[in-house]
């Protein structure tokens, strides 16, 4: 028995042993939006040392989480992507996504990627409000990091990229968006106050909220309990 | 990122021991991920060696620090220590005392929220489960958030049952009300049905044991109606 392993019989346990080394859950995470090849992956995940992703990546694909496939291009470069199983995470992430959501505040260096910032929207997104609501948005991070949302009845999709004739383009500075996901912040004040710029009927603004939450976390509770 | 640091309170292991010189140094310098990403933080919070097993063991009841690691054994003393002052310095877990003194570690509102991510995780594990390696271990806790965790609700709507399990010397019940479960350490006398078994346990949630048969093999010991074996396999089933 390995170091690595805990001597239990528990899946929990076992998928521990699979995804619990240190940055393979955001090797996983970067993966969800599609495959990547090693350049990719590190673009990033900059503080990641190229030798712990190449380690990372085969321990993923000896465990049947990653595999990779050579592109039938002229380069044939190599990429990774999610095994079926590996694909199987995504529920969880974004679960797990929207749970550290509310207790996120930046940190000065922190890096924004265009991939957490789709996954970000697909976590908070409640398909319960958006029942026959046909929208399109674009978001608009920074000049180079463009995202756009097509919700359609229920359902959303997130890209990269912006979307001509959007019917509303959001502009947010800072980390505002972080405090209109958390209701912290309401749309009226944040376009008051020039803290979100919007191009398009102000309203999209409030459906976006309505479209995209971040539960408050819970005031925890005190009192004895005797278990 | 700043970090609590310089706790004052004193290690039940003693401070000043290697263990709890690594196992500060391991807290000062745990790595932030350099990411202003939700995944990113909830893996910072939860994602350390050891930690969602602790969480695991917290789900199913608050414990004491002896208590947790009897549950796991192999977790360093200074690893356990270093996991719950984290926990507790983000809100996961706290420390409260009994009227006797006893101090119990439990999870709070926050750190609950992990259970439909933790037992989703233990499903996605378990799918691989191959049988126990040498040395490995099953406790009661272990047993307690897998049958929770392949607990089918679907099929428990508008089932009444309840079961004891007797797993080797391991024992814990499950008492099934209309779609929800309740599963307890411990015998339940009420029980509808008494299960006695062993590793054939894991081939009976997966599927690759017929229930009558392994009544029949003796490989599974019933008291009450083998019926209610077949219906433990549509309600409780990994994969």
């Amino acid at each position: 028995m390995n170091t690595r392993t805990y001597g239990q019989v528990c899946g929990l346990a076992r998928a521990l042993e699979l995804i619990g080394e240190r940055w393979s859950l955001l090797v996983v995470r970067d993966l969800m939006l599609g495959p990547k090849r090693f350049t990719d992956l590190m673009r990033g995940l900059p503080k990641m040392p190229a030798s712990i992703l190449s380690a990372r990546l085969n321990e993923l694909e000896s465990t049947g989480v990653v595999q990779r496939r050579v592109l039938a291009e002229l380069d044939a470069s190599v990429v990774y992507e999610l095994t079926e199983y590996g694909a199987e995470l995504d529920q969880i992430l974004l679960q797990l996504g929207l749970w550290g959501a509310r207790s996120l505040a930046p940190n000065a260096h922190d890096l924004f990627t265009m991939d957490s910032a789709i996954l970000s929207m697909y976590a908070t997104f409640r398909p319960e409000a958006a029942l026959d609501v046909h929208a399109t948005y674009e978001l608009r991070f920074g000049e180079d990091m463009v995202v756009h949302l097509l919700i359609e009845d229920g359902a959303l999709k997130a890209a990269e990229g912006s979307y001509p004739d959007a019917d509303a383009v959001i502009r947010p500075t800072g980390m505002v968006m972080l405090d209109l996901l958390t209701g912290q912040l309401s749309p009226a004040e944040a376009l008051a106050t020039q803290q979100v710029e919007i191009e398009g009927p102000a309203e999209y603004l409030e459906l976006f909220t309505q479209l995209f939450h971040i539960p408050a976390a819970p005031v925890p509770t005190e009192g004895l309990v005797v278990h | 990122m700043t970090k609590a640091i310089g706790n004052d309170r004193v290690d039940e292991d003693g401070p000043g021991g290697l263990g709890s010189i690594i196992a500060e140094f391991e807290l000062i310098t745990r790595r932030d991920y350099g990411q202003f990403c939700a995944i990113a933080r909830a893996v910072e919070a939860i994602g350390e060696r050891w930690g969602l097993l602790i969480i695991r063991d917290l789900l199913v009841s608050p414990k004491s620090r002896e208590q947790l690691r009897r549950g796991l054994p192999r977790i360093p003393a200074d690893v356990l220590g270093a996991r719950l002052r984290e926990f507790e310095r983000d809100g996961i877990a706290r420390q409260r005392t009994l009227p006797t003194g006893e101090i119990r570690y439990e999870l709070t509102d926050f750190g609950q929220q992990l259970e439909e991510i933790a037992l989703a995780l233990g499903r996605w594990g378990a799918q691989l489960m191959d049988l126990p390696r040498p040395g490995e271990i099953v406790t009661v806790d272990a047993m307690i958030f897998a049958m929770r965790s392949c607990f089918d609700a679907e099929a428990g709507r508008g089932v009444h049952a309840s079961y004891e399990i007797n797993l080797d010397d391991l024992v814990f019940n499950m008492v099934v009300d209309d779609g929800t479960v309740v599963v307890e350490p411990g015998p339940l006398p009420t029980a509808d049905l008494v299960l006695r078994t062993g590793p054939d346990m894991k081939s009976l949630l997966f599927g690759e044991l017929d229930p009558r048969e392994g009544i029949a093999t003796g490989a599974l010991r019933v008291t009450g109606d083998p019926d209610l074996l077949v219906l433990f396999t549509k309600l409780f089933h990994m994969g």
